[in-house]
């Protein structure tokens, strides 16, 4: 094969060596899930696979997992649309930009906290009954049930959805909406022909990482699901895991886990356009447009945010009700509290920046290969695989492989920076391979003309065009890292704390108004973690 | 490069951490925990100064997710675990632990030395505290509570109470066991009655109990001791355990040298430590369970519930049938 000569360009040539690395890192992704499932295959001896479940239960939860799954991430998603059109019809004010930059909130926080801040505004207790009862109507009925949780995963999911949306509302060329404004669309037909066609694009992506997280979720769908009937498979392999410690069986459960969504990103992606997410820019000049400053249309945009903003803010309000206080100067004095702070600070920032790195190269794998026109699905996969499989079988399956080499309390820093790296991916990669799709048709034929390429185009044209992408992913993904609860409960010891963990152990004593007060300063060092990402980022900006 | 600082801060402090460990010359006893056991809280800062104090050694407390984790853990380390000690698995985990053959018999003496409501000999496993479960509600508010088991499934469904699952938390592994220790075969259709009555079930301890706190519901499965912890810490007696007249189910929570354990001498010297005053003086206001030797009591323990009865399958029971009690449990719940 080596010396037959070859008359066309091989696929290697055209997308160049940069590519080769995202394939590479894409291939170690696939070895790395694969072997942390062998490991628990092969863990330990062959007992009953099939511990206390049957079949038919295995079906029917997966049945119910996918049910609960698709619809969380549809209301989600309807949820998203009209919020994302106001925003962009009310992009010059303040309040729409801030709800887009800070909605992610409530989806980095750790689940349990959350779900706190949900209870405390439509619990029994929460500010809407208390409104309702000083009006001397009955309160709230419980929310437990399918419905609660649908309400928590859009509460968490909505707010991504609406970031991407307004993203490629933003892609829309700038003479389209010249166009529109000229020839006087009113906003129905505006969405027909011009707003649906852009978001449409994205909408199939972002069902499947919505799906993916809400087929995935566990502590959550127990917390707010009001009995064993509302669960999912995650809970399910937990319980082979742990309860039974079943290797093999979770291992399979896990590889059924991860063939349903395989499955459904496959499907998914048959219908995913060309551009994904890309940084809302909300300065780009869109003329106003016909009847946006009529008063329903202003009325109904008002209306929407204002509905909006009480669905994410009134849970994170709650919140601080609950922390601020006098427990918030006793929880910094403690001496645990610096040293968790200072390894979260760490993890977050060393997880948000690889994460990106890989990102990085991932997307621009993909741009690369899509431009030689290779089929890219291997590459999605490859980056979703962290979403369906779960966090505690990859631990485990790591700890089994790592055992034997090295001392895994003695690594745990690392092993959970990588870890979480590996959390954040898929988020951060969505982040940038939709911008770098969309720069690659712009800059391709120009940067050729010029001869610009490799490092160069990376350096003066690549990285300063895609700054305020790399700023949101990283700041994402550290965000993600610094919320984590699930990969430190594997991998934290009293050696190793982060803030979560710290969380965590200040419940088990009974610690609510500590507990209250850490969630707090979690909230807001999150936020300020985040913005000091897209503010660097945006000192790098160009073109 | 100012945000380089944080990181790199970061590093020195994990590069201090590794050399501190490398440093010590003392022999090094670690012991596997709960992470709520090791926390500042817990009752493990106290016990590592009183244990070091007279052992020339290092007492190093490994923190894990649960119990239930710290099992895991060894099993999965097998013979080359660094553990010397397991402290925190309980009753229910003690033939399933046995059965692992990772631990050495402890050779201290248990006789006498204990103040367990029910006779617990094991040479393997040393007992160290132990505690009821009970339902935990808020006498301001809640009125007309139920004095027993069958009052609770009785009771009208507006009585809200919120519980844990048994396959991911110890308390809910213990109300599962107290109904059938109560009803046996007649637990699935208790448990469709109380269906009703069930706002959720949590996958952990606190989820449930903070849910409560709240004001979600009016009663929540915890241990007889919780209330104590209100009347020391929150000078509150507003929150109370219900007791029941068919009696509590326990847990008695216990600790087991590994057989390979690096550091044997040290691991027999801890394990007799246990049950001396001073592990179990420590025992009541950090850990909130009655310490399971002859320490006296807090005054904050006096008022608790002293049930009449105290509940408990053998750990060979429970080995053998929990797999099958949950699934009854589970369908009981989905109907």
């Amino acid at each position: 094969m080596a010396n037959r000569p070859q008359p066309v360009k091989s696929v290697w040539q055209v997308a160049g060596t940069g590519a080769l690395a995202g394939v590479a890192l894409a291939g170690t992704l696939f070895a790395l899930a694969f072997a942390a499932i062998a490991a628990l295959l092969m863990a330990t001896q062959a007992s009953a696979i099939t511990g206390g479940l049957s079949f038919n239960y295995i079906l029917h939860v997966t049945g119910f997992t996918l049910f609960q799954a698709l619809l969380s991430a549809v209301l989600s998603l309807l949820v998203a649309i009209p919020v994302a059109l106001s925003c962009w019809r009310r992009q010059r004010q303040w309040n729409a930009r801030l709800l887009v930059t800070v909605s992610f909130l409530p989806f980095v926080m750790p689940t349990t906290v959350a779900a706190t801040g949900l209870i405390g505004v439509w619990g029994q207790k929460g500010f809407v009954s208390d409104i309702l009862q000083a009006f001397g109507m009955a309160p709230l009925p419980p929310i437990y049930g399918l419905g609660g949780v649908l309400l928590a995963h859009v509460f968490l999911n909505a707010p991504l959805m609406l970031r991407v949306l307004t993203g490629a509302l933003a892609g829309i060329p700038t003479s389209q909406w010249r166009l529109s404004s000229q020839w006087g669309l009113g906003p129905l037909q505006r969405f027909h022909l011009i707003e649906w066609p852009a978001i449409r694009r994205v909408i199939p992506g972002l069902l499947a990482l919505v799906f993916l997280v809400c087929f995935t979720s566990f502590s959550l769908v127990l917390m707010l699901g009001g009995g064993p009937s509302v669960t999912t498979l995650e809970v399910s392999i937990y319980t082979a895991l742990r309860f039974d410690f079943n290797l093999p069986l979770a291992a399979l459960l896990s590889c059924f886990q991860l063939g349903i969504c395989s499955l459904v990103v496959l499907i998914l992606a048959v219908f995913t356009g060309p551009s994904w997410a890309s940084l809302p820019d909300l300065y780009r000049a869109c003329p106003e447009q016909l009847g946006d400053s009529s008063l329903p249309v202003k009325s109904v945009d008002g209306l929407i945010l204002a509905l909006f903003c009480g669905l994410i803010f009134l849970p994170l309000l709650a919140l601080l009700v609950r922390g601020i206080g006098p427990h918030i100067v006793s929880v910094i004095q403690w001496p645990a509290f610096y040293r968790a702070a200072l390894n979260s600070i760490f993890i977050a920032l060393g997880s948000g920046f690889l994460a990106t790195l890989c990102a990085f190269t991932l997307a621009h794998a993909r741009t690369r290969l899509t431009v030689a026109g290779t089929p890219v699905a291997g590459l999605d996969i490859a980056v979703s695989l962290y979403l369906a499989v779960s966090a505690i079988v990859l631990g485990t399956g790591l700890f089994i492989l790592l055992r034997g080499i090295a001392d895994v309390f003695f690594m745990a820093p690392a092993l959970v920076m990588l870890a979480n790296m590996l959390v954040a991916l898929p988020f951060a990669y969505r982040v940038l391979e939709g911008r770098m799709a969309g720069l690659a048709k712009s800059h391709d034929r120009l940067c050729d003309g010029l001869g610009i390429r490799g490092w160069r185009r990376l350096r003066y044209i690549t990285l300063p065009a895609m700054a305020p992408e790399i700023g949101y992913a990283s700041g994402l993904a550290s965000a993600l890292s610094l919320g984590d609860m699930t990969v430190i409960a594997l991998f934290g010891s009293q050696q190793f704390q982060t803030l979560p963990w710290l969380l965590y152990q200040t419940m088990a004593r009974y610690r609510a108004g500590e507990a209250a007060a850490l969630a707090v300063i979690l909230l807001i060092l999150t936020l300020v973690l985040f913005t000091s990402h897209t503010l660097i980022a945006r000192r790098f900006r160009r073109g | 490069m100012r945000f380089l600082s944080l990181p790199i801060l970061g590093l020195s402090a994990l590069i201090g951490f590794a050399a501190s460990a490398l440093a010590a010359d003392k022999p090094v006893l670690t012991i596997y925990t709960y992470d709520s056991f090791a926390s500042e809280w817990g009752p493990g800062p106290a016990i590592e100064k009183a244990f070091e104090a007279d052992c020339n050694c290092d007492l190093n407390f490994v923190a894990l997710d649960s119990s239930i984790g710290i099992l895991g853990r060894v099993q999965l380390e097998g013979s080359s675990s660094k553990a010397d000690i397991v402290l925190g698995l309980d009753t229910n985990l003690m033939t399933t632990a046995r059965d692992t053959g990772l631990f050495a018999p402890h050779g201290a003496s248990i006789d006498g030395r204990t103040a367990l409501p029910v006779a617990f000999s094991d040479d393997v496993f040393m007992p160290f505290d132990w505690g009821y479960f009970a339902f935990i509600y808020n006498s301001e508010t809640v009125t007309g509570v139920p004095a027993s088991m069958q009052a609770l499934i009785d009771a009208p469904d507006d009585l809200r109470i919120v519980i844990q699952d048994p396959r991911t938390s110890t308390p809910g592994l213990g109300l599962l066991l107290w109904v059938k220790s109560v009803y046996g075969d007649k637990a699935p259709e208790v448990w469709a009655k109380l269906a009703p009555k069930i706002v959720t079930v949590t996958k952990g301890w606190w989820d449930a109990y903070s849910m409560f706190l709240e004001g979600e519901a009016d009663m929540v499965l915890s241990y007889s001791t919780s209330p104590a912890y209100h009347i020391v810490v929150d000078g509150t007696d507003k929150y109370k355990a219900a007791a029941f007249d068919e009696g509590h189910y326990m847990q008695v929570e216990v600790a087991a040298m590994l057989k390979n354990a690096p550091q044997p001498e040290l691991a027999a010297k801890f394990m007799d430590f246990i049950l001396g005053d001073q592990f179990q003086s420590i025992i009541p206001t950090t850990n909130w369970m009655y310490p399971a030797g002859n320490a006296a009591l807090p005054d904050a323990f006096s008022g608790l519930i002293t049930p009449s009865k105290s509940l408990l399958f053998t750990p060979d029971d429970v080995a053998a049938n929990k797999s099958g009690w949950v699934a009854e449990w589970q369908t009981a719940l989905s109907q």
